[in-house]
Formats: structure tokens, sequence, C-alpha cells
């Protein structure tokens, strides 16, 4: 593997990916990838799907080999060490289905390394977690997909992990069941303090939950940036509603480097441009147009999604 | 703890739990057909018509022998071959392997521990034969006297059957790393067996009707009918133990070498192969 990325390391950051590459055949899956997840943040991996969220998991875990690129969690690059801090599902997490869950979870123990005196209450502590304590004695196979999430969550939490990489943790869930595990995230954020990398192509799931997004299509990150910044500063659009929609467009045509549509009773929506919304306002008043309603509206994820990936 | 963890879900296994059990049945096998030849023989007198004394009727080592020579012939190898590939294969297919990986543990050491859970097995399946051959032979051979190297064939006989089996699990284990498939693993079984029993048609056709075809070649060309004569000579003797129904106990022992370069062989190549694999 080699770093073909000049996008240099942040320091204090819970993830980073600089250049990676994955490709199968003639067909290129992730290509010069580089993304970083600060600790503390929830970051929302979107992108549709076949984008190359699960890919790029992947390669990040060290489950599939990279390409090209280096991939670092916690300032130490991706090893069997550097995996001591941290816990993943990758898509639908799969158990030994004949056995009990906490069975699974003790097996799971012995993986992550953690001593038999502590694995009782450990196991005990992150069935707690998810809700799952009641349930511990049964066999995987009677659990639902909502439970199975449930638990795999849990098995990810073992050993009390600094970051959580879920791919698509509510893929194929009922609202009631994506309500569940999203208020179960959003938990292990606040109360947990875990840093979460979450890959999905729900956006109401990510803007729910996510402080931070990175924006994947065709295995090329589009945009990333916290969805604050994103939403304010992305596509800014101004609602204006006039009694008299003549004198508002006449109006509107005057002032140079905007945009705008007229709908027929008399609302237009201004894409402002580099113009500012309170001298475009100022410029409607004194200029004799009644205006009724002056609303700035910021862009929603789906529409940064949309542009994104367009 | 990842091998106690691996043991505990291998002996769990179905085919894990099965094989226990016909290592059961053949660790009492060997006595009871024993005691049914004692039985017989007491009965109904020597076929050469000689008294019968305590000296000449089968000790607890023939017991052994016989429970060994029987669990190897075919049914136990069997079962080895397939608890080491499925143990492997079924995990790829599950997406089990995967869970172990994404857990602080590298690849080497999960295939290792597996293994090491695979070799326990192995022991356990051979205490068990040995331990009911052993004590039931005892039992129903009266304790009669053994021959003098009884303890040292015993050991031998233990020492070939446990290689062996290895041989096998490692070999079976390889080939589900590399097909990553169940189907393919039980293929393999399949292929190999198939080698073995094509093997001992040719060797039928050889002693029977082939004689005359191959004293008719041996006059055209003597030649080169001694050559293929000196290659099937050393391939004789260079054969894998398990080859023609694990008649461990008769092969000499470059056959050994052939297992061991086998076992360590596949056990290589499966890590390094292991080791470089995608995983998803």
């Amino acid at each position: 593997m080699t770093e073909v990325s000049s996008a240099p390391w942040t320091e204090g950051a819970a993830l980073e990916v600089r250049g990676l590459r994955r490709t199968y055949g003639s067909h290129v899956a992730v290509s010069n990838l580089d993304l970083t997840v600060r600790t503390g943040d929830v970051y929302g991996f979107l992108g549709p799907n076949g984008a190359g969220k699960t890919t790029a998991m992947r390669c990040m875990l060290g489950l599939i080999r990279r390409d090209e690129g280096s991939v670092r969690f916690f300032g130490q690059d991706e090893s069997v060490a550097a995996r001591q801090h941290i816990g993943a599902i990758i898509e639908i997490p799969a158990f030994h289905n004949w056995t009990s869950a906490y069975r699974n979870l003790r097996w799971a123990c012995a993986y992550a390394g953690i001593p038999m005196s502590e694995q009782k209450a450990e196991i005990a502590r992150v069935l707690e977690r998810v809700g799952l304590t009641d349930r511990q004695g049964g066999k995987v196979k009677t659990y639902s997909l909502g439970m199975k999430q449930r638990l795999g969550i849990a098995r990810a939490l073992l050993g009390k992990p600094k970051l959580l990489l879920l791919d698509e943790p509510t893929n194929g869930l009922d609202p009631k069941g994506m309500k569940e595990i999203r208020e179960l995230i959003q938990s292990l954020a606040q109360d947990d303090d875990i840093t979460i990398f979450i890959s999905s192509h729900l956006l109401s799931e990510v803007q729910a939950m996510a402080n931070r997004v990175g924006i994947i299509q065709r295995g090329v990150l589009r945009l990333e940036g916290s969805i604050s910044e994103l939403t304010q500063t992305e596509r800014l659009t101004i609602r204006v509603h006039s009694s008299a929609p003549e004198q508002l467009a006449e109006g509107l045509k005057k002032i140079p480097e905007i945009s705008f549509t007229l709908d027929e009773d008399g609302t237009a929506l201004v894409e402002p441009g580099a113009v500012e919304p309170a001298h475009l306002n100022r410029e409607l008043v004194t200029g004799g147009v009644p205006i009724s309603a002056f609303i700035p509206q910021t862009a929603t994820l789906e529409d940064i999604f949309m542009e994104a990936t367009r | 703890m990842i091998y106690l963890a691996e043991t505990e879900r291998l002996f769990r296994r179905t085919t894990a739990i099965f094989g226990l059990a016909v290592a059961a049945f053949f660790g009492l096998l060997g006595p009871g057909l024993i005691f049914f030849g004692n039985t017989m023989a007491v009965s109904f007198g020597d076929q050469s018509g000689q008294p019968i004394t305590a000296e000449s009727l089968a000790g607890w080592d023939y017991a052994v022998y016989t429970s060994f020579g029987a669990r190897s012939a075919l049914i136990l190898p069997v079962i080895i071959f397939l608890l080491g590939g499925l143990s492997m294969a079924t995990e790829f297919v599950s997406k089990t392997t995967r869970e172990d990986l994404l857990r602080p543990v590298s690849r080497v050491s999960l295939f290792l521990n597996k293994w090491l859970a695979l070799v326990t097995w192995v022991i356990a399946a051979n205490a068990v034969t040995l331990a009911l051959s052993l004590g039931f032979g005892f039992v129903l051979t009266f304790g009669s006297e053994v021959g003098d190297n009884a303890f040292v064939d015993l050991g031998y006989t233990l020492l070939v059957t446990f290689t062996t089996d290895l041989g096998f699990a490692t070999l079976a284990m390889f080939g589900a790393v590399v097909t990553r498939s169940v189907g393919a693993t039980v293929a393999s079984l399949a292929v190999v067996f198939a080698a073995q029993v094509g093997l001992a048609v040719a060797l039928m056709f050889w002693s029977q009707g082939g004689a005359s075809l191959v004293s008719q070649f041996t006059a055209v060309t003597p030649e080169l009918m001694d050559t293929i004569m000196g290659w099937t000579d050393w391939i004789a003797l260079w054969q894998p133990p398990f080859v023609l129904g694990c008649q461990a106990t008769t092969q000499p022992w470059q056959g050994y070498v052939t297992l061991a370069i086998l076992t360590i062989g596949s056990m290589t190549l499966g890590m390094i192969r292991f080791a470089r694999m995608d995983v998803p």
C-alpha cells in the first residue's frame, strides 16, 4: 500500500483515511478517498446504494485489501493493536445462530482480549446497554432483525471501544426498530462519549444523528463537512412574498447577480448568490415593492446530497 | 482464550459430537470382536485341532489394535476431514470469521487457534477410542497375556493414527481456506476418496487381469517396463499413510516424511493464503 494523498494527518482525529483506493478488476470501487473523523463526532458516511461505502469501511477495518492508501485510528496505523479501540458492524451482524446470545458474546470477549474474570460483568454491561438482558439466554436464531442489530452493537461495545463503525445499522428495520437503534446510537455518543462513524443512504437518519457528513458517490468523496456549515453555506435561497407580483419581479430584475423564479401567487424563490439577504431586502423595500414575507431558507441535507451526487 | 473459545465452538458442532460417538463405537468394537473370537475359540477349539491355552487367546493389545485399525479404515478419517474443512468453510459462509477479524486478533493467530482446537478434538477422539478399547479389552480378555512389545506397538499405533489424523485435518483446513465453500470442501473429500478408490481398482487390475497384459508389454519393451515398475515402487514407498484406507502401521518411514511435508506444507500455505485473502 502506498500513500498517494497529500492531505495532512489531523491531530487528535479518531479516524483518518488518506488516498484509499480499491479496485475489482477494471471496476474502481473506491478512489483516492480522504476523510477525517474527529474525536467526539457522529460522522454520517452518506452515499447512494453501490457508492462504495461498505467497500471503504471493509478496507478501513482491514477485512479486504487496500490497493493504495492509509488508515489511522487515533493516530495509529490500522493494525491488530489499533483495533483494540474499535467496535464495528459491517452489514448485518453475523452470529453463531444455533447458540445463545450470551455464549456468542463470551466468545467475542475472548477475541476482544477481555480477561475471563471480567467477561461476565462486561457482557452484563453491554446487554443492559442495548436492552437485551432478558433475552441473553435465547438462541440467536430466534431473534428478530432489530434484536440482532442490537446484539451486534452490544458485541461491538465489548471492551469499551472509543470508536464505533456502523454500516447501515438501520437497514431492513421497521420504523420502531429504526427509532430504537437511532436512540441507542445517540445515547452512545452523548452518554458514553463514543465517536461514531455511521454509513447510510437514509438522509433523515443521518440528519437526526450526525454532526458531520461525508458524501461518497461512485467511490469518490464528493463533500465533507459539518451539517450546520454545509446547510448554511450551500445553496441559500430566500422566499419572498408580495401582494404585487409584477412589482416584485421588476424589483428583483434590477438587482444584479441574483436569479429567481416567481409563482402565480406572488412568491419568489430567490437564489441570492453573493448578495447579502439584508442588502436584497433593502433594495426591494427602497424600490417600493410591498413585501409581506422575506424568509431566508438554508439548504437541507437532502439538497446537499442531491447536489453532491448529481 | 481464543483457543478455548475455538475449542468450545468446535466441540459443539454436530459433526464433532457425532465423531466422538463414532470414536466410542470403535473403542467398543475391538474388544467386542476379540471377545467374540476368544469365546468361539474356547467353545469350538482351535481350527488346527491344538488345545486352547491362555497364551493362544488374543489379549487386550489385540482389542486396541482392532479398534484403531477399524476406526482408521474410513469413517473416522472422513469425519476428521469434514470437521477440519467445515470448521473453516462454514464460518466463511456464515460470516462469523469476518466478525472475529473485526476484533484485535491477527489472522495467523485465528488460523492457528482453529487448528489447535482441531488437534484437541483429534486427541479427544483418540483418547475415547483408547480408553474404551483398553478398558473393555482388559476386562473382556480377562487380562490375558500380551506380547513383549505390546506397549511399544501400542504407542506406535497411537502416534501413527494421531499424525495421520492431523494430516487429514490440516489438508481439509487448507482446502477450506482456498475454496471458502462448504460444497467445495465436501467435494474435495470426494476427490481424495475417489483417488483412493481409483488406485485400489488399478491395483486390482494389476493383480488380476492386467498381469497378462503387463507380461506381454514387458516382453515387448522390457526397459520401459522396468522404468515404470521402478517409479511405481518408488511412489508406493513415499505415499502418505492415509492412502489406501489408512493402513498406517504397515507403511515405511518414507510415507511419514510425505505426510509431514503435506501437513506442514498445507498448514503454511493455508496460513499465508488466509493472511492475505479478502474476508468481506
